[in-house]
């Protein structure tokens, strides 16, 4: 082993990382080395607190160790454990090393309020990026010592830091291991976002439902945890994935709970009709009005058909125009500064809603069924659920302009056999619980 | 598979697999068997659908978990090719013919301009896709169609009774049973057919006899309002001459508050989702049995060769009265599955549970 080798890789290592300071100093009359990277710790604050928690007599580097609970660690870790944040001390001539807790840089915001599933009259607290604040929040949310958690260490450079979380006596033993082994095989990319769990779960990238339910609510968590399931939550992410999801997730929050019986079924009722008219509605637009208005009353398709009178595209291609600017709105008001959000908001509406109509681009009745369907498709739970049917409704717009009635309701067949036909770690998606 | 698993989606299955045909064939081929008292040949339609069902239920409780092609296979090559053979033609028929029916429902109400050939390549399609999902997708989806559409079904069909003249019913006995003689009678047997579906249930869904012979009991109720509900209307020489006598008593309803100018769109939107749930599973069931007999032959391209088969043979089918003459050709092959079937499945079970009691 070369002599002060702790010492001589970290000085190398600091060569290309500049916020790596390490520098020499006394405890307690000892003389050693610290090492931290500046970007992650409070320097000053830890120098501090390490002379705070030491005895005033001096005493040696192995007694220094067990005094600071430190850690002796090879050369090899030593880089490893200081990206984690800790603070490494090195004896007087390099050749070793110890690490410890450090004061952490004020990287991390506190538990605040949700920021998209906002909810009346539930516990409010949100999911933030730390992987053990969220842990954390769990654990306070569940209070019981059946709330397992293991971390996932990938061992890839880039790969984050995972932790599934399930209740050892609800989760079917099966199904946990199942969803560890697939989560810690070999993946091509690096692990850092939810696609890659995805693709990790279900072996595909084509799934257009998703296999995890994603939540910023611990106690929405938990409810799902009873239902037997496994929450999988990424250091960085603000939210929990639960999988395997089901058609549930679509209409179902555990805060509905807070309301009478009947109330609440009445809810969920809202939403299921929801998905089916952010599903169906612009489909069956294009069909009566195109294919077959003769399937609706004389005086109603008189109506349609007078509010048509002037425009000069068919049906198809009227809606198709419509939906892609409500898409292109709906997306450019996600990405807005909170201060032009509603300017550009009002500007699209006026535009969308009175100019368009008075220029006689397109007929009033896409205006109301647009509107419809936008706020039937923000009726969904969970902004991944209301993506895959804002996707899905385009088929079905298509198969209507083809074939009416019957191309609307081939798509929903269509749609109702494919997420009939979705298991999930061998559990099937189409279930209520 | 699923020890756990509820019985309501096979038992809806069986609904949603009988709806498909009773409301869309029953009454135009009972109609056709005798000039009155049409309840005595759909009355003996439910007794030989009870009993064959009965035989099949009998045979396969001996055996849980088994399907035909279990049951026939280990009978060897030729025995059970010549039992398996005919089910699978029976079944890809049965497909033709809900198909092409369907098609030719669809184009005299929603798109008489659509030529046939786009019509029948999205049922194909639809039928295909369905059953590449598989058996068990099916019946999954098979549970969300009932809930979204028997209720606009039944609601279709009780806003019939609105226009209902209970002085057709008469005259209501018919002494000389004529209809038995008739090849009509025959022909129109395979409305009893569905029950055969059955057969393939155990491997996804365990059975309870009694259960299936509960949920029978309302398909057979329909039965007898369907066929009586054009009658209601029409009366009966009016009704005989009908081609799709179900859907003109739909028609004749007009509903003041409705936003439709007729119930008939709820009528066929409804059908299509249990003819689709049916002639996926029969594609799926064609699918497994040729597998199963023939192990080097994947189920998928079996299912897309007998999808592009049902494709070929809707579109070389020129017309409704081509479609009727079929109905006369395949009487044999028809009354050689609904008995011998349940039949050979009984005379199998019985060997079997024999064999396995005297191990």
């Amino acid at each position: 082993m070369r002599a002060n080798s702790c010492l001589a890789d970290l000085q190398q290592a600091a060569a290309s990382r500049e916020d790596l300071k390490i520098e020499p100093f006394a405890l307690r009359g000892t003389p050693v080395w610290i090492a931290g990277l500046e970007s992650l710790i409070q320097r000053a604050k830890t120098r501090y607190e390490l002379l705070g928690s030491l005895p005033e007599t001096s005493c040696s580097f192995e007694e220094l160790a067990a005094r600071l609970f430190g850690e002796f660690v090879p050369s090899s870790e030593l880089l490893g454990k200081l990206l984690q944040g800790k603070l490494a001390v090195l004896s007087g001539d390099g050749t070793r090393a110890f690490v410890l807790e450090s004061e952490p840089a004020e990287l991390k915001r506190a538990v605040d309020l949700p920021k998209e599933e906002t909810i009346v009259g539930a516990p409010s607290a949100a999911f933030v990026e730390d992987l053990n604040t969220n842990v954390g929040l769990l654990r306070h949310t569940f209070g019981s010592a059946d709330l397992r958690v293991e971390y996932v260490s990938r061992g890839g450079p880039a790969d984050k830091r995972i932790a599934l979380v399930y209740l050892g006596s609800e989760a079917s033993p099966q199904l946990v291991s199942e969803i560890r082994g697939r989560i810690s095989a070999p993946y091509r990319y690096p692990v850092r976002s939810e696609q890659a769990l995805i693709s990790l779960l279900t072996g595909t990238r084509w799934q257009l439902i998703s296999p995890l339910y994603n939540t910023e609510l611990p106690e929405q968590v938990s409810d799902e945890l009873l239902l037997g399931r496994v929450a999988i939550l990424m250091d960085g992410q603000c939210t929990a994935a639960i999988t395997p999801s089901s058609i549930r997730n679509f209409f179902a929050m555990f805060s509905d709970k807070h309301f009478p019986y009947p109330l609440m079924l009445a809810i969920r009722a809202v939403r299921i009709i929801g998905l089916l008219v952010a599903l169906l509605l612009p489909g069956l637009y294009v069909a009566l009005i195109a294919v077959n208005p003769e399937t609706l009353k004389i005086e109603l398709a008189l109506s349609l058909a007078m509010s048509r009178l002037n425009v000069p595209y068919p049906a198809f291609i009227e809606i198709i125009i419509m939906l892609f600017i409500i898409e292109m709105v709906v997306e450019a008001s996600l990405r807005l500064p909170k201060s032009i959000g509603p300017t550009i908001t009002m500007v699209g509406g006026i535009i969308l809603g009175q100019a368009v109509v008075q220029a006689q681009l397109v007929s009033n009745l896409v205006i109301i069924v647009l509107a419809a369907t936008t706020i039937a498709n923000f009726t969904l739970v969970g902004f991944n659920n209301a993506l895959t049917i804002r996707f899905l409704k385009y088929f079905i717009v298509c198969l209507s302009a083809m074939y009416g009635a019957m191309g609307l309701f081939a798509g929903l067949i269509g749609f109702i056999l494919y997420i009939s036909s979705i298991r999930i770690n061998g559990i099937p998606f189409m279930r209520l619980r | 598979m699923q020890r756990n698993a509820s019985r309501l989606p096979t038992y809806l299955f069986i609904v949603g697999t009988h709806t498909g045909l009773i409301f869309f064939f029953y009454a135009h081929a009972t109609l056709r068997t005798t000039a009155y008292a049409h309840w005595q040949p759909a009355v003996v339609y439910i007794c030989i659908e009870a009993l064959c069902l009965f035989l099949l239920l009998a045979g396969l409780a001996r055996v849980p978990g088994k399907d035909f092609a279990d049951l026939f296979i280990p009978l060897g090559k030729v025995v059970s090719l010549l039992l398996l053979a005919p089910l699978v033609a029976y079944f890809l028929l049965v497909s033709l013919m809900v198909m092409r029916s369907f098609a030719e429902l669809v184009r005299i109400m929603f798109v008489a301009n659509t030529p046939m050939w786009a019509l029948l390549a999205l049922l194909v399609l639809l039928f295909m896709f369905g059953a590449f999902m598989g058996g068990d997708s099916i019946l999954r989806a098979n549970v969300v169609f009932s809930a979204l559409f028997l209720p606009v079904l039944l609601f279709a069909l009780s806003s019939c009774f609105k226009n209902a003249d209970f002085h057709y019913l008469y005259p209501s006995w018919n002494s000389s049973f004529d209809f038995l003689r008739k090849q009509e009678f025959y022909s129109s047997m395979f409305v009893v057919s569905p029950f055969l579906v059955i057969g393939m249930l155990p491997p996804l869904s365990p059975l309870r006899p009694r259960g299936v012979f509960l949920t029978m009991l309302p398909i057979w109720a329909l039965c007898l309002i369907a066929l009586h509900i054009p009658i209601l209307v029409f009366g009966t020489p009016a009704a005989r001459l009908l081609v799709f006598p179900f859907l003109a008593t739909m028609d004749s309803v007009s509903l003041l508050w409705l936003v439709f100018d007729r119930v008939t769109l709820f009528y066929a939107v409804s059908i299509m989702a249990f003819v689709s749930v049916h002639a996926s599973f029969l594609l799926w069931s064609i699918g497994r049995i040729v597998h199963k007999r023939f192990p080097k032959c994947p189920e998928k391209p079996v299912i897309a060769a007998a999808a592009v088969s049902l494709f070929v043979w809707g579109l070389m089918i020129p017309g409704w009265d081509w479609l009727q003459n079929m109905l006369f050709w395949e009487t044999w092959l028809r009354i050689l599955a609904v008995f011998a079937i349940p039949a050979a499945v009984l005379w199998r079970g019985l060997i079997l549970s024999r064999r396995r009691a005297a191990s």
